[in-house]
């Protein structure tokens, strides 16, 4: 892990740092202007790589919630271009680690023994950053523990943060601040979730009961009498993280086996449960050489309100995508189309989002679907070209539900792991898709 | 004795907001010689003195003896002191809220830190820091000295903090401590102190 050099301590440094990146990012642009005038190069992937450097640095200097949003930010690869993402995709490793005497006082603080008496052994330098904690190794009775921090006052500067990371964001995406609000509110909302390590605890194990019977997936057990609001003490759980798990060379055939595990995981949760795993970034996946997958870190689980699903994924599904009157219905429930939109507004949004939700569903057409990077690249071209309408590139009022947000993220994080295990798994749709019909009366 | 003689002052001083009206008034109250009193402290301003210093000290036997404690750093060994020093004033707060907080006369709030400040200097001296040294010996006690008065100033900051923090158990004074330390063991390492010296003996010798 590379060392910072200086960790910015108070807001106004941090304000200072993140000031300095929209500067630079404006830079950034002003010599891609330049260059474009004078070469009549368009290509952006200079700009773009300067661009989330910048970005990058400065974020990699913060801890708590703008690494967050930075993790966020790379795992929506689909609206972020490549050179974004794959910068952003290093923030999901590393973040100043706390003290260890910190870390003690904290443990002790809240379950009042110090850990060397609760545990045989414990490990005062973490193992891992969790963006608003830290992941500490104990071991008790042979067995070993996973013990999360959670960083000191992280969720009062939750807001401060959000604040300090929207001009940057406003600037990435070319939305306004009104555009952006009820997303940053939602962001807000799941981030402040987060710092409750009780509503972790039982959702992690409400999931982990409930999704039990999934084949080659497991989860950690979580220890109630040794956790409270601000420390949570779990199973440790073996496994890789996907690229060191690919380093080693699997078959395609275990590869499958893990695609096809995670791939359950998710349709269950989303169409059964209604209620999903919503931070599929790649250290929350543990790989196993058995062909297991381990999942940990259920801070983040976006529940899917009803109206909102059976207006959304209908919209996968093949019979719905033919059938002109319930897209404009649906456009609209999902705040994509508004009344007062024009006509030619709202051919080019309804064109767009049905060409994207089309190739977003071709999983779902066949009995096995193949995932390869040729296909996450289809779906990046479409969305650049998405992006170039006016009104998506500079909308005149925020569209898209807020629910959206934390789904898609989701989905395309699952989409992404499936490229990268190059995954050929069987796909198609369980019962949900009949009863999507049923509800919308297209049996 | 002396821990019986605070104790029985910082109650005193929590229900009056005051000092007793003299050592006669306070010997009574807790049956004592006033004799006994003088065998500690010379009046209520040098106890009032040694109080934080007193605080100090006893976190400090809470922690020195401890296995985890021996594998620290020096840097972790002083957030470690720094920790319990704060978590052992949450048994006074009343009464030093009652003492600093509306403070008005800064000459005062030196005096009263004094004790403190020498209770921290002696356990900064078992740390033995490895200093950056310029290899005079006499510069390189005046650089110590510095940074030990910049690791106090550093430590009433916190002292400060504390007092006005409202957040539930503290935990903003937690932060507070990790943030500022980092900056202040940063400053350190990189040589500053040095620096600052290299560059007022300039001016000491250029513009007299």
């Amino acid at each position: 892990m590379k060392t910072q050099d200086k960790i910015p301590s108070t807001k106004f440094e941090r304000a200072v740092k993140l000031v300095g990146t929209g500067a630079k990012i404006g830079g950034n642009y002003l010599k891609y202007y330049a260059k474009k005038s004078i070469t009549g190069n368009d290509d952006k992937t200079d700009l773009h790589e300067s661009n989330a450097e910048d970005i990058y640095d400065s974020l990699s200097n913060l801890k708590g919630s703008a690494l967050k949003v930075a993790q966020m930010l790379s795992m929506d690869k689909n609206i972020l271009p490549r050179a974004y993402s794959e910068k952003f995709a290093l923030s999901q490793y590393s973040a100043p680690p706390m003290s260890p005497p910190l870390v003690i006082k904290a443990f002790t603080n809240a379950i009042g023994k110090s850990p060397y008496d609760v545990f045989d052994e414990f490990q005062a330098k973490s193992l891992a950053a969790a963006s608003i904690g830290q992941v500490h190794l104990a071991k008790k009775d042979g067995q070993q523990y996973a013990v999360k921090i959670q960083y000191p006052g992280v969720s009062d500067s939750i807001k401060s943060d959000l604040k300090m990371v929207k001009p940057i964001a406003n600037a990435m995406f070319g939305l306004s601040e009104k555009e952006m609000k009820k997303y940053f509110q939602e962001v807000e909302d799941k981030l402040i979730e987060e710092t409750n390590y009780h509503l972790e605890l039982s959702r992690g194990t409400e999931i982990a009961e409930s999704c039990a019977h999934i084949e080659n997936i497991f989860f950690p057990k979580y220890y109630k009498d040794l956790s409270a609001e601000k420390v949570l003490v779990m199973d440790y759980l073996e496994g890789l993280h996907l690229k060191e798990y690919l380093q080693t060379n699997p078959t395609q055939e275990e590869k499958n086996k893990l695609a096809q595990a995670l791939w359950d995981f998710y349709e269950f949760q989303l169409h059964t449960l209604k209620s999903i795993h919503a931070d599929p970034h790649p250290g929350n996946f543990l790989f196993t050489d058995g062909g297991t997958v381990g999942v940990i870190d259920f801070g983040c689980v976006k529940e899917v309100p009803s109206d909102f699903y059976y207006s959304y994924f209908p919209l996968l599904l093949t019979e719905v995508q033919e059938n002109p009157v319930l897209i404009a219905k649906l456009m609209k429930e999902i705040e994509i189309i508004f009344p007062e939109d024009n006509q030619k507004i709202i051919d080019e949004l309804t064109d767009a989002f049905v060409k994207m939700t089309n190739l977003l569903s071709n999983p779902f057409k066949a009995e096995k679907f193949h995932f390869t990077y040729e296909y996450l690249d289809e779906i990046y071209a479409v969305g650049e070209e998405i992006y170039q309408i006016p009104e998506v590139k500079k909308p005149t009022q925020p569209r898209g539900s807020k629910h959206a947000l934390y789904v898609n993220r989701t989905y395309f994080g699952i989409y992404s792991i499936m490229a990268d295990l190059n995954a050929e798994i069987n796909t198609k749709p369980g019962n949900w898709k009949n009863e999507l019909l049923n509800h919308h009366n297209l049996l | 004795m002396k821990a019986k003689i605070i104790e029985n002052y910082i109650l005193h001083y929590n229900r009056s907001g005051k000092m007793p009206v003299s050592v006669f008034a306070f010997c009574e109250t807790m049956e004592m010689n006033e004799s006994d009193f003088y065998n500690e402290f010379a009046d209520f301003n040098s106890l009032e003195s040694q109080i934080l210093s007193q605080i100090w000290t006893d976190s400090m036997s809470k922690i020195v003896g401890q296995d985890y404690f021996a594998e620290c750093t020096n840097n972790e060994k002083l957030l470690a002191a720094v920790y319990a020093f704060v978590e052992n004033l949450k048994n006074y707060r009343s009464y030093l809220l009652l003492k600093y907080k509306d403070w008005s006369n800064p000459m005062e709030q030196i005096s009263s830190m004094q004790g403190l400040k020498k209770s921290f200097f002696d356990f900064l001296e078992t740390l033995h820091f490895e200093n950056k040294t310029i290899g005079i010996k006499q510069v390189d006690s005046v650089l110590e000295k510095g940074m030990y008065h910049a690791l106090f100033t550093n430590l009433s900051f916190v002292f400060h903090f504390w007092l006005k923090d409202s957040s539930k158990g503290f935990e903003k004074t937690d932060a507070c401590i990790e943030k500022s330390f980092a900056l202040s063991f940063q400053l350190i390492d990189n040589n500053s102190l040095s620096t600052a010296f290299d560059f007022g003996k300039f001016l000491f010798s250029n513009f007299k």
